[in-house]
């Protein structure tokens, strides 16, 4: 067994290192690196328009990214899957949740003309920030274009890491959740009496939160004004209100169900 | 923003009929426990009237008897 010493290894032709070996034993190159989600913004479940205008601030857009300031918007154009965003003035950031952030260096690296800060302090292309660990820390772009990006730990910017549309959407449903099918909640004619029904669904991914629950609600007359959902991290319980079984059935739909619980 | 409490221990806010659990994590229901600290109430949750218990006669239908019938069924 011997131990080859060298920093980088790069293809004599190359311009750059395919893999940086840190001092402290690490390689950045390798394992899941990027600590931003939907760095290259294609998914999209709120179905949010390109060049909309938010009616809040902090307004959430393309998933796990919001524009800071009312009234401002996000633009973007495609090409060979590649989204290109462009910033408004006021900005548009993503919060890298804490728990995913380990006390280190990192560093921010983008494709585009736009300025960025990380936790309000300026960085430039492939520049580096001390992080705590633990903490929540905002990436914010401002006035120009902006695609791929990647926040990594390490001292080096390393190719924008590509991840799978499936583990992507994964990510993302963490804080978001758009439930594409109605739930139907059903009585049937029963000499039951007053009665409540529900229904339990699971979420794709366990959220960071229980999460805000807002949905559409139809019925056939028969059930009376429902009591809401409950929601936890894994799932949803729907329910109508109580009501009295006389000799008809009753139908409850719940439809348009979305879930929030971003940082 | 407003907000009403409901029969259960969510909250809904008005502004886009949303429901919003009491996770101490949840972004929004942080902001509506700020919103109580500077002085403001939610409206309280509605009463809801209990359903009207079913007559004698409901039940026999929702059974699918009628009154003739469970008659002959007693012998009466």
């Amino acid at each position: 067994m011997s131990t080859i010493k060298v920093t980088n290894l790069q293809n004599p032709s190359a311009s750059s290192a395919a893999l940086v070996l840190n001092t402290d034993g690490t390689c950045s190159q390798l394992g899941v690196r990027n600590a931003i989600i939907n760095g290259n913004p294609i998914i999209n479940q709120r179905g949010y328009v390109s060049g909309t205008a938010t009616s809040g601030a902090n307004q959430y857009t393309l998933d796990r990214w919001r524009v800071v300031t009312s009234g401002q918007s996000i633009t973007w154009t495609d090409s060979g899957n590649v989204r290109t965003v462009t910033a408004p003035a006021g900005g548009v950031e993503q919060v890298i949740e804490g728990i995913n952030l380990i006390t280190g260096t990192y560093t921010l690296n983008w494709t585009g003309t736009a300025t960025a800060t990380v936790a309000g302090n300026a960085v430039a292309k492939g520049g580096n920030v001390s992080i705590t660990g633990g903490t929540d820390t905002t990436v914010r772009f401002s006035s120009g274009t902006v695609s791929l990006v990647q926040f990594e730990p390490g001292t080096v910017a390393t190719p924008f890491e590509r991840r799978s549309y499936g583990a992507e959407l994964a990510l993302c449903q963490r804080y978001y959740f758009a439930k594409g099918e109605g739930v139907e909640l059903a009585a049937l004619t029963s000499s039951a009496g007053v009665v409540q029904v529900r229904s339990h669904s699971s979420f794709p991914v366990n959220m960071r939160a229980a999460p805000t629950a807002t949905y559409t609600y139809t019925d056939n007359g028969n059930m009376n004004t429902e009591y809401g959902p409950l929601t936890g991290t894994s799932g949803v319980i729907l329910r109508t209100g109580t009501y009295t079984i006389g000799t008809s059935s009753a139908l409850g739909t719940y439809s348009n169900l979305k879930f929030t619980a971003e940082l | 923003m407003t907000y009403r409490l409901t029969t259960g221990n969510t909250i809904l806010r008005l502004a886009d009929n949303a429901f919003i659990p009491p996770d101490p994590a949840n972004t929004d229901y942080v902001a509506f426990l700020d919103w109580v600290a500077a002085g403001n109430t939610p409206e309280p949750s509605p009463v809801v009237a209990p359903p009207a218990p079913l007559t004698t006669e409901q039940k026999l239908e929702a059974a699918g008897l009628t009154v003739d019938e469970l008659k002959t069924l007693f012998g009466l």
